[in-house]
C-alpha cells in the first residue's frame, strides 16, 4: 500500500523564527500515528500544513497521493472531503445544535435526503459514545469531553479515509481520555481509517499508537514503534518518557 | 424463486433479491458507500418490499466496498419498512467488512422521537414577545440598580474608580470620536443654514438665520446627532468588547481574581462616556454654528463679524446648557445599555452579533425618548 501521508523536506518560517528546518516522513494507511514534541515545536503548524490550511515555506506534502499545495481549489475541496479533522478546541459551530453540527458536512457536501442524514447523525452520535438526546443541545451546553466527542462525530461524518486529531485528549479526565483513545482505536481498526494524532498524552501513546513521530529542534527526531522510540537516546525523548516517573 | 437485479450507472447491479421458503436474501454488489447513497436510496426505497415476519438475509459475499453510511442506509430502510431487528440476519459478510457491520449493529440507536418544531399562532407569539420584552426590561432595571449601587460606593470612596481603564476608554470614546462627530455636525449646520437661508431671504429676515441655526444646533441637533453617533460607535463597541470577553471566560477570570466586572468594565466605560458626550456635543455646537456661518456669508452676505455679534445677542448661555445637560444623561443610558447587553450575552457567536445590533437600536430609541421627555420638561420649566 502506498503511504497516505508523505512529507518531504518541509521548512516553515515565521519571520525570523524557523519552526521546521526540513521535516521528512511518511505514514502508511490504516495506522494510528501519534505526533509528539515539546510545546511550540510546530506540531499544530505541521498539521495545518498537511490539511492545506497553512502554506509551508518550502517542501512537498502529498495526501492520499495528491500534492496538497499544487492542487487546484476544486481538487483541494474534494481531497478535504476525504479527510476528517478534529481541531484542538473542538471548533463546533456555536450557532448550530449538536445534531446540526454533525449533519453540516453531509448537508454541505452531499445531497443525501434529510431522513437518511438524520439516521447517519444518530449512528455517528452512538459511535462516538453520546446519548441521542445530546443532538438537541447547543455546543455551549456541553462539557469538554462531550465537545471532543461531538467534534469526532462531525469529523467522521463524511466517512474520511484519514482522521486528523489535534490533542484530542487534552482537557479530559484520565478515564474519559482512555475511553476516547479506545474509541479512536476501534474506529481505526474497524473502519480502516488512518489516524494522525497530535498529542501530549503519554498514556495515549503507550496504549493505542502504532507508530510515533517525534518532532523537535525543527527536525524529525525519531519515528517508529514505542519500543524503538524508547531506545533513542535524545535528551528530550529521555525526559519525556521519564516524566511519568517524576510525577 | 425470482431473482431481480438492479443496475447502477455503469450497468453493474447494486444488489439482487432472492426469495425462498426461508425468507428474502438480499445479495449486495458493488460499492455501498456514502458517495453512492444518492443513487442507491431511491432504488431500494422503490423496489424493496417485505412480507410481515419474513426473515431477511443480508448477504455480503459479493460486496466490494462498504462503509458505515452504507450499512446505515440498509438498516434505515429496513427499519422504516417496519422490519424488526430480529428478522434480519447478516450472512456471508466478508471478513474485511465484518467489523464495519458489527460497529453499526452495536450502535444502532433507538430512534429518538423527533420533535416537530412547534408553530405558534399570532396571539401566542405576541404573548411570548411581550413576556420576553418584559423580562428584558426587568433585567435592565436590575442592572441599573446594580450599577447605581456601585456608583454609590464610589461616591463614598472615590478611590474605587479605576483611573487607567477610564482614561483608556476616554481616549477611545472621546478623542477618537471628535473627527466624525465634527464632520457630521458641520454638515448638518450647513444644511440647516442653507434651508433657512432660502426662507429668510424671502421675508428679508436675513439676520434671523443666526437665531435659527444657533438655537437648533445647540438645543436639539448637536446633542441628538452626537448621541446617535456615539450609540453606533461606542455603545456597540462596549457590547462587542465585553461580549467577546464573556465568550472567552474573561469575566469569570476577573471575578475569580476578586475583581468586580462592574468596577473594572462598566464604571470606567460609563464614566468615560459621561465625560465625553458633553465635550463632543460642545464640539458639535461650535462646528455646526461655524458651518452655518459659512453659509450665511456665502448665501446672504452676512459677514462673520455680524454673525458673531448677532450670536452674542440671541444665544443665551442657557440654551447652550440645555443641550449640554442632556448629553451626560444620554451617555449614561448608552453606556448602561451597551455594557448590559455585553454582559448578558449568550455563549455563541450569533448572540454577539444580535446583541451588538440590539444595543444600537435600544440606545437610539431611548435617546430619542429621553429627548422628548427633556423637551416637555424644559417647556414646562419655561427654559
Ligand atoms: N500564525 C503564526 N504566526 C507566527 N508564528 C506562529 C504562528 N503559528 C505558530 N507560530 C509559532 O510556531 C511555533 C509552533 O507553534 P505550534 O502551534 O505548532 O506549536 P505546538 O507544537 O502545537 O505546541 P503545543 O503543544 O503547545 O500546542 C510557535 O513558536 C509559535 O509561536
Ligand atoms: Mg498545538
Amino acid at each position: 500500500m502506498p503511504p497516505v501521508i508523505e512529507i518531504q523536506d518541509i521548512k516553515t518560517r515565521f519571520g525570523s523564527q524557523e519552526v521546521h528546518k526540513g521535516v521528512t516522513f511518511s505514514v502508511e494507511g490504516g495506522q494510528l500515528v501519534a505526533l509528539i514534541g515539546g510545546s511550540g515545536s510546530g506540531k499544530s503548524v505541521l498539521l495545518k500544513e498537511i490539511i492545506g490550511l497553512l502554506r509551508p515555506t518550502s517542501g512537498r506534502i502529498r495526501l492520499l497521493g495528491q500534492d496538497v499545495w499544487k492542487s487546484s481549489d476544486d481538487q483541494l475541496r474534494k481531497l478535504r472531503n476525504r479527510i476528517g479533522v478534529l481541531f484542538q478546541n473542538g471548533a463546533l459551530f456555536s450557532s448550530l445544535t449538536v445534531g446540526e453540527n454533525i449533519a453540516a458536512p453531509l448537508r454541505e457536501q452531499t445531497s443525501i435526503p434529510e431522513e437518511l442524514i438524520c439516521a447517519i447523525v444518530q449512528l455517528r452520535l452512538a459511535m462516538s459514545g453520546l446519548k441521542q438526546s445530546t443532538a438537541r443541545k447547543m455546543p455551549s451546553e456541553l462539557s469538554g469531553g462531550m465537545t471532543k466527542r461531538v467534534a469526532l462525530a462531525r469529523a467522521l461524518a463524511l466517512e474520511p479515509e484519514i482522521l486528523f486529531l489535534d490533542e484530542p485528549t487534552s482537557g479530559l479526565d484520565p478515564i474519559n481520555a482512555r475511553r476516547f483513545d479506545s474509541l479512536v482505536r476501534t474506529l481505526c481498526d474497524s473502519l480502516g481509517i488512518t489516524v494522525f494524532m497530535v498529542t501530549h498524552d503519554l498514556d495515549s501513546i503507550t496504549s493505542v499508537a502504532d507508530e510515533i513521530i517525534v518532532l523537535g529542534d525543527g527536525k524529525l527526531l525519531a519515528k517508529g514503534s514505542l519500543e524503538e522510540i524508547r531506545g533513542v537516546d535524545h535528551p528530550w525523548i529521555n525526559d519525556y518518557f521519564s516524566s511519568r516517573l517524576a510525577s | 424463486m425470482g431473482a431481480i437485479a438492479r443496475a447502477n450507472s455503469e450497468g453493474n447491479p447494486w444488489y439482487s433479491l432472492h426469495e425462498s421458503s426461508e425468507g428474502l436474501t438480499i445479495r449486495f454488489r458493488g460499492s455501498w458507500r456514502l458517495a453512492h447513497i444518492n443513487e442507491i436510496y431511491p432504488v431500494i426505497l422503490r423496489e424493496w418490499r417485505f412480507k410481515p415476519n419474513q426473515r431477511i438475509f443480508l448477504d455480503g459475499s459479493e460486496l466490494d466496498e462498504l462503509d458505515t453510511s452504507g450499512v446505515m442506509l440498509v438498516r434505515h430502510v429496513l427499519r422504516e419498512a417496519g422490519v424488526s431487528e430480529e428478522q434480519v440476519v447478516e450472512s456471508n459478510v466478508k471478513p474485511e467488512h465484518s467489523s464495519i457491520t458489527k460497529l453499526v449493529r452495536e450502535n444502532l440507536a433507538v430512534p429518538d422521537p423527533i420533535e416537530t418544531p412547534k408553530h405558534f399562532g399570532l396571539l401566542e407569539r405576541a404573548g411570548i414577545g411581550t413576556i420576553n420584552a418584559l423580562a428584558k426590561c426587568k433585567e435592565l432595571l436590575a442592572f441599573i440598580g446594580q450599577t447605581s449601587l456601585v456608583w454609590l460606593k464610589i461616591f463614598v470612596n472615590p478611590r474605587l474608580i479605576r483611573f487607567r481603564e477610564s482614561v483608556v476608554q476616554l481616549e477611545r470614546v472621546c478623542v477618537d470620536a471628535v473627527p466624525i462627530a465634527a464632520l457630521v455636525t458641520f454638515l448638518i449646520g450647513i444644511v440647516v443654514a442653507y434651508l433657512f437661508s432660502i426662507q429668510s431671504e424671502k421675508y428679508g429676515a436675513n439676520l434671523f438665520i443666526v437665531d435659527a441655526a444657533a438655537l437648533a444646533m445647540c438645543r436639539e441637533l448637536s446633542p441628538i446627532i452626537v448621541a446617535i453617533i456615539v450609540a453606533g460607535r461606542s455603545g456597540s463597541a462596549f457590547t462587542a468588547q465585553i461580549g467577546a470577553m464573556k465568550l472567552n471566560d474573561e469575566i469569570d477570570a476577573l471575578e475569580s481574581l476578586g475583581l468586580s466586572p462592574m468596577q473594572v468594565l462598566v464604571v470606567p466605560r460609563m464614566l468615560a462616556l459621561i465625560i465625553a458626550m458633553p465635550l463632543l456635543v460642545f464640539v458639535g455646537d461650535v462646528v455646526g454654528i461655524f458651518g452655518a456661518m459659512i453659509i450665511a456669508d456665502l448665501r446672504l452676505g452676512i459677514t462673520s463679524v455680524t454673525f458673531i455679534d448677532r450670536l452674542n445677542q440671541v444665544l443665551p448661555v442657557r440654551s447652550l446648557l440645555v443641550g449640554l445637560i442632556k448629553a451626560p444623561v444620554f451617555a449614561a443610558f448608552i453606556a448602561v445599555i451597551g455594557c448590559k447587553m455585553g454582559l448578558s450575552i449568550e455563549r455563541n457567536a450569533t448572540s454577539l452579533g444580535l446583541s451588538t445590533t440590539s444595543t444600537v437600536v435600544q440606545s437610539i430609541v431611548s435617546v430619542i425618548l429621553l429627548n422628548a421627555a427633556f423637551a416637555i420638561i424644559f417647556v414646562e420649566l419655561g427654559i
